[in-house]
């Protein structure tokens, strides 16, 4: 069969069953193309067959005969298409994942509008409608429209130089960065995961001589990690196969037979606490996974029920405050808001689901892997594997989206390296969209019952708050902390509570328990000053203990939108429109001990350490830091990261990146700048060299800064981080290393949403954001926007549409498909203003704090409290989803039920 | 999500596909629903036979009193298509509202109605413009009312080695109005309620559902109820949407949200084409 791919004649025998994406991926290595949902549903595979965009996933390989086909490797660097330039330019891209389907898709989008409108610039509606079929979910919407509209209108035409803020955006745009999932190694067997079929059982036997007699079948592993041989969740992984094909691996599973014994389950919180309720852990020493990113403290158990033992970190005069409360109803003086919050389980969705590649040989194991804590994985790996830590190497080059969900030693990584141990082959184990959605992690359900109470004055007087995670059969949803210290200095009463059900464990998902508590604190305390009559940004000015906030409280009360803002309810008509306002309080957390090396080669500056970049920019912040110092173009700065044989860097968790590595990425470039200035004066014999502008000037002239790298013996500087000074306090990885110093003073946030509800569909619209940020120094101004903004994008997610569902009668999750699972996409995306107040932080080295966490805890309050004031209901559980706000807004508007029979 | 391993085949004639189709084959159209089951291995032929380059199966035409779609024409071919814009403006506003742009390039119509997806756009389109479904087997050739060709949940009329080779429409008389309306579940796009309406010259209805139940349905409530199409007539034929039936619930919409949808659209269909 016959085919032309990017312009050359390509002949093959297709299976009958290959599909097109096999044959682009795997035949041919062009990985640009990518595979997330199989399911025609994101459009990460787009190519143009004959000039038609098509997903490559739903397209059979025998379709292609006689086509010509066009995948994002025909524009290279060389022949970049404006379309390419202009998401340089615009940083309409993250971890990259999603960008070639887009850009390819953008292509055929702007020949077809300059053929009927010539450059006249698309409207967002427009653009919005060509891309329907892609998703993203960094959230790289904004820069996305720009980048489009612009392309089109022609500004990128005639450009030939493009300076991208982000460095490895070249790469991205052309589809030549590697992610995990395009690894491919001469040799290399297919691994696949069997899961449980059932939500509680014990595992009786499993027989696996059939899948081991297949021919192709390299090995069997188990892969249950239960000392009581119980699988506790569907999909819970019993066993892993390696063959010489998916095929035949996929159909080893099927013959591997599993008795199991049944036992009844529990799959929700609510059916978890009822008296009499299965239970998950019934053994008496119970050994639940850990869903937060901290140890997990002593508790107690009651059936499914885990409570604090101790509470003294989070409670200021307990007592106090629960007398508080319950006075509170008979006290004249005092206003009590007493209410049940709901969050949801929201998926994270990376676009790369996890992966890894292992190969175990003689004296070594390498590791490919999609993860965000490159350095501590190979520690994890060598002692799991009783091996030096010279003998175990992890790669990350690129990561298509983590958000907190690749940490550690996690299960497709095990069965890789299990499996690549017993067959002594390279092994590749990458999840199926299902098994991403369903085991690949989530931020746990929350429930919780809270009370605050303030007097008539304003004056705070007492919380208490009760906090129920649901993270399956893990524990430690951990939403308490924020609410401590938020609005400190009263009495306070906050616990946090696990319930345990037969669902796969939930994990750290950016922010993690942080949304859900800004969810109930600020929808308590935005109802609180209603019930006053208060303005909710006076009350907040008020109540917060930090100076952090005030500038951006003045930012927020210059706003129009927020000065003409109207009484909670008072939009009239089927559409309303509403203001609402949220805050944001952050750890601040920094690694001490993250190193980077600065070096110089022939060629030029190359940078190393043991991090990683998930989109979030971390090479950026590096190449940046380091281009500045000497003056050059952060582009010819050679920045490589995603190797355990670096020095060790920072993880991407917690917010920590820039923080750990921009103050001795500085250092390190400064004294390498220093020793070359010495060696320029001594082997060169230049006299009074000094570094300006992007060279050495000397008494005779200008040696620029490639012919010093070129001429100067190659030099290299490692710096670490070193703390603060200050009062750090040391936290702790899950793995129980120590990973991070928290700075006492937290980061802080204040949004503002603007949204239309529509009273007779029940659809929320946010409009506008306006994010307001204070976490000191912004080191790269256009990157720290991009992740605000996809922080906005994923908060309303969580606010509006994200809701792991499952089916109550099996316990298997029915959200396991992009077509289920609704997560954003371009058409959703709200106007979004982002405003940085730099400074406060002055005592920090580098005076740059973490802020890809701070920028969605508020997302969602805002927005509620927005729908609030457009409605006069007020939502407590989120997702507000339409049947659910119209549920709402019938039970709290008569008027509402009236609209409903006149309007249509 | 890897299917089982299967043949392919890709007959240039419907003679020659019905030839290949045999017990264990299944004909693959756009692909954009088969893929998806056989990828979930819900689904497990031997053989697919491709009929998208079929020309036989391809193109809209008229013929005397009636417009022919072939069932291998795309979602974007109908919406692009001049006699459909002229004829039956309804199908390019709701092939428009499919999916998003690649799954119009892929999918058609045949797929869709022989699919028989409940959320599906076209059920509710064909049903409302009185579609007469034509198939072919190796015995013959015959023809099925879209009223009677849904029979429920993914079930059709269709017969063991029948193909879908083209749908009938009468070319409405001059002054009928048409229109569909969707409301769209936002991840999948598919419809969560469509309602397709007709207002013939004489003012008599035609309605059809998609969405709402485990089949497109005509519902005849409506139709009766819509009388002399005053704003009351038709307030009272929307309240009548999908009396007595049970309703789709999905974590999208419950039963009540639903049917709430249900007379929303109805409503807007029904005051959109009432004059
Ligand atoms: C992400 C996504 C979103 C979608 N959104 C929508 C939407 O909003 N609205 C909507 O209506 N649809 C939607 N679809 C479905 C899409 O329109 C399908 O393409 C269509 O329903 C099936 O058409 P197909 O040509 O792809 O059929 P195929 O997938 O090729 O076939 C479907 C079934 O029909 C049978 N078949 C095909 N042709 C014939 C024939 N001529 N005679 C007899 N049997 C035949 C096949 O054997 C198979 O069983 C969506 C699909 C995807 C993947
Ligand atoms: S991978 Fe093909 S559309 Fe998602
Ligand atoms: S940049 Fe789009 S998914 Fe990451």
């Amino acid at each position: 069969m016959k085919t032309t791919i990017n312009g050359q004649e390509y002949k093959f025998d297709p299976r009958a069953d290959e599909s097109a994406i096999e044959v682009l991926r795997e035949r041919k290595q062009l990985t640009g193309t990518k595979l997330v949902c199989g399911a025609g549903v994101c459009g990460a595979c787009t190519v143009l067959v004959d000039g038609t965009p098509m997903t490559a996933c739903l397209l059979p390989a025998h379709a292609l005969e006689g086509k010509s086909v066009q995948t994002i490797e025909a524009h290279g660097p060389d022949q970049l298409h404006p379309v390419q330039k202009a998401f340089m330019a615009h940083d309409a891209l993250q971890c990259g994942f999603c960008t070639p389907g887009f850009i390819i898709e953008a292509i055929a989008f702007y020949d077809s509008w300059r053929k009927e409108h010539g450059k006249k610039e698309p409207d967002r509606d427009e653009v919005a409608l060509a891309l329907s079929g892609h998703l993203c979910r960094c959230g790289a919407y904004v820069g996305i429209y720009k980048a489009v509209q612009r392309a089109v209108a022609g500004d990128f035409d005639e450009v030939s130089e493009i300076e991208s803020p982000r460095v490895e955006a070249l790469a991205k745009v052309t589809g030549q960065a590697r992610y995990t999932a395009d690894v491919h190694v001469p040799g290399m067997l297919t691994g696949r995961i069997l899961g449980s079929k059932h939500a509680h059982a014990r595992i009786v036997r499993i027989d696996i001589s059939a899948a081991v007699a297949m021919e192709g079948v390299k090995a069997v592993v188990e892969m249950l990690e239960d000392k009581y041989k119980v699988a506790r969740y569907v999909g819970q992984p019993l066993a892993a196969v390696a063959a010489i094909s998916e095929e035949i691996a996929a159909e080893a599973l099927e013959k591997i037979t599993v008795e199991y014994e049944v036992l009844p389950f529990v799959d929700s919180l609510d059916e978890a606490l009822k008296p009499g309720a299965a239970l998950v852990y019934p053994e008496s020493s119970k050994n639940p996974p850990n869903a937060s990113e901290g140890p997990i403290p002593p508790g107690k158990w009651e059936g499914n029920l885990r409570k604090p033992y101790l509470n003294l970190m989070m409670t200021t005069w307990p007592g106090k405050a629960r007398r508080i409360v319950k006075e509170a109803g008979q006290d004249e003086n005092l206003v009590l808001v007493q209410r049940t919050y709901r969050t949801p389980g929201q998926t994270h969705t990376s676009l790369e689901p996890h992966c890894a590649v292992a190969h175990w040989q003689e004296g070594s194991l390498t590791v490919h892997v999609s993860t965000q804590t490159v350095a501590p994985l190979a520690r994890e790996l060598a002692k799991y594997y009783k091996l030096n830590r010279e003998q175990v190497t992890v790669l990350s080059e690129y990561v298509g989206g983590a958000f907190g969900s690749k940490q550690g030693f996690t299960t497709e990584t095990r069965a890789a390296v299990e499996l690549s141990r017993v067959t002594k082959a390279p092994v590749k184990v990458v999840y199926d969209r299902m098994e991403e959605m369903t085991i690949g992690g989530y931020r746990p359900l929350t429930k919780s019952d809270f009370s605050i109470v303030a007097d008539k004055q304003g004056n705070l007087k007492a919380m208490t708050g009760y906090f129920y995670g649901d993270c399956g059969v893990a524990v430690q949803s951990q939403c308490a902390p924020w609410v401590r210290f938020t609005y400190t200095g009263v009495p306070k009463d906050v616990k946090d509570f696990d319930v345990v059900t037969n669902a796969a464990f939930a994990k750290p998902f950016r922010a993690p328990s942080g949304p859900a508590s800004f969810w109930v604190l600020e929808s308590a305390m935005d109802e609180l000053a209603h019930r006053l009559g208060k303005s909710p940004v006076a009350l907040r000015r008020h109540w917060d203990d930090s100076t952090i906030r005030m500038p951006l409280y003045d930012w927020i009360e210059s706003l129009p939108a927020w000065q003409k803002r109207g009484e909670a309810g008072a939009s009239a008509g089927r559409f309303k429109t509403g203001i609402g306002v949220a805050i944001g309080n952050w750890f601040n957390i920094y690694f001490s001990q993250a190193k980077v090396e600065v070096a110089t080669t022939p060629g030029g500056l190359v940078v190393r350490t043991a991090a990683q970049d998930m989109g979030n920019g971390l090479r950026s912040v590096v190449a940046k830091a380091v281009a500045e110092e000497f003056g050059v173009s952060p582009l010819t700065v050679d920045v490589q990261l995603g190797n355990s044989e670096y020095v060790e860097g920072p993880v991407s968790t917690g917010s920590r990146g820039t923080n750990s590595i921009y103050q001795p990425s500085v250092e390190a470039a400064r004294k390498v700048k220093e020793k070359l200035l010495a060696n320029a004066a001594s082997t060169l014999g230049l006299k009074d060299p000094h570094w300006e502008n992007g060279g050495i000037f000397h008494e005779k002239g200008f040696l620029p800064a490639a012919e010093v790298f070129r001429q100067l013996p190659a030099v290299s500087v490692v710096e670490k981080r070193g703390g603060n000074g200050l009062f750090d306090v040391l936290g702790m990885m899950p793995s129980g290393e120590l990973g991070a110093n928290i700075v006492p003073k937290m980061t802080g946030s204040v949004f503002m949403a603007q949204v239309e509800v529509d009273t007779l569909l029940g659809r929320v619209k946010v409009q506008k954001v306006w994010a307001g940020m204070a976490n000191g120094k912004i080191v790269n101004p256009e990157l720290a926007q991009s992740q605000v903004y996809g922080a906005v994008i994923q908060g309303m997610g969580y606010a509006l549409y994200e809701e792991r569902i499952s089916d109550p009668a099996t316990g298997t999750l029915l959200t396991v498909g992009m077509e289920d699972y609704r997560i954003p996409g371009i058409g959703d995306i709200p106007e979004i203003e982002v405003h940085f107040h730099e400074g406060g932080f002055e005592s920090v080295k580098g005076e740059a704090c973490g802020l890809s966490e701070l920028s969605f805890l508020a997302v969602a309050p805002a927005i509620g409290n927005a729908v609030f004031n457009a409605t006069g209901w007020r939502p407590t559980e989120i997702p507000m989803r339409p049947h659910r706000v119209l549920e709402g807004l019938s039970m709290a508007l008569p008027q509402v039920q009236e609209a409903k029979s006149v309007e249509y | 999500m890897i299917s089982y391993a299967f043949d392919y085949a890709r007959p240039t004639t419907v003679e020659d596909a019905l030839a290949q189709l045999d017990d264990d084959a299944k004909l693959l159209a756009g692909g954009h629903s088969l893929i998806p089951a056989l990828k979930l291995r819900l689904s497990a032929p031997a053989k697919l036979v491709d009929i998208a380059r079929i020309p036989a199966l391809k193109g809209i035409r008229q013929d005397g009193n009636e417009l022919v779609i072939g069932a291998a024409t795309t979602h974007k071919e109908i919406l692009s298509s001049d006699l459909i814009k002229e004829h039956l403006p309804m199908f390019a506003e709701g092939a428009a509202l499919i999916g998003d742009p690649m799954i119009r390039y892929k999918g058609t119509i045949g797929g869709s109605i022989a699919h028989a997806d409940p959320s599906a756009d076209w059920p509710a389109m064909v049903i409302a413009a009185e579609g007469t479904v034509v198939v072919q087997s190796k015995s013959g050739t015959r023809s099925i009312a879209a009223d009677d060709f849904f029979t429920g949940f993914y079930m059709t009329a269709l017969e063991e080695g029948e193909i879908i080779t083209e749908i009938r429409f009468p070319v409405p008389a001059e002054g009928t109005r048409m229109t569909y309306q969707k409301f769209t579940q936002p991840a999948s796009r598919f419809a969560i309620v469509g309602c397709a309406a007709v207002r013939k010259p004489d003012g008599s209805a035609r309605v059809a559902f998609t969405g709402v139940s485990d089949a497109a349905f005509r519902d005849t409530g409506v139709e009766e109820a819509v009388g002399d199409w005053s704003t009351a007539a038709i307030e009272a034929a929307a309240a009548k949407t999908a009396e007595g039936m049970e309703l789709n619930v999905d974590h999208f919409a419950s039963e009540a949200y639903r049917h709430h949808l249900a007379r929303v659209y109805c409503k807007r269909a029904l005051v959109a084409i009432s004059e």
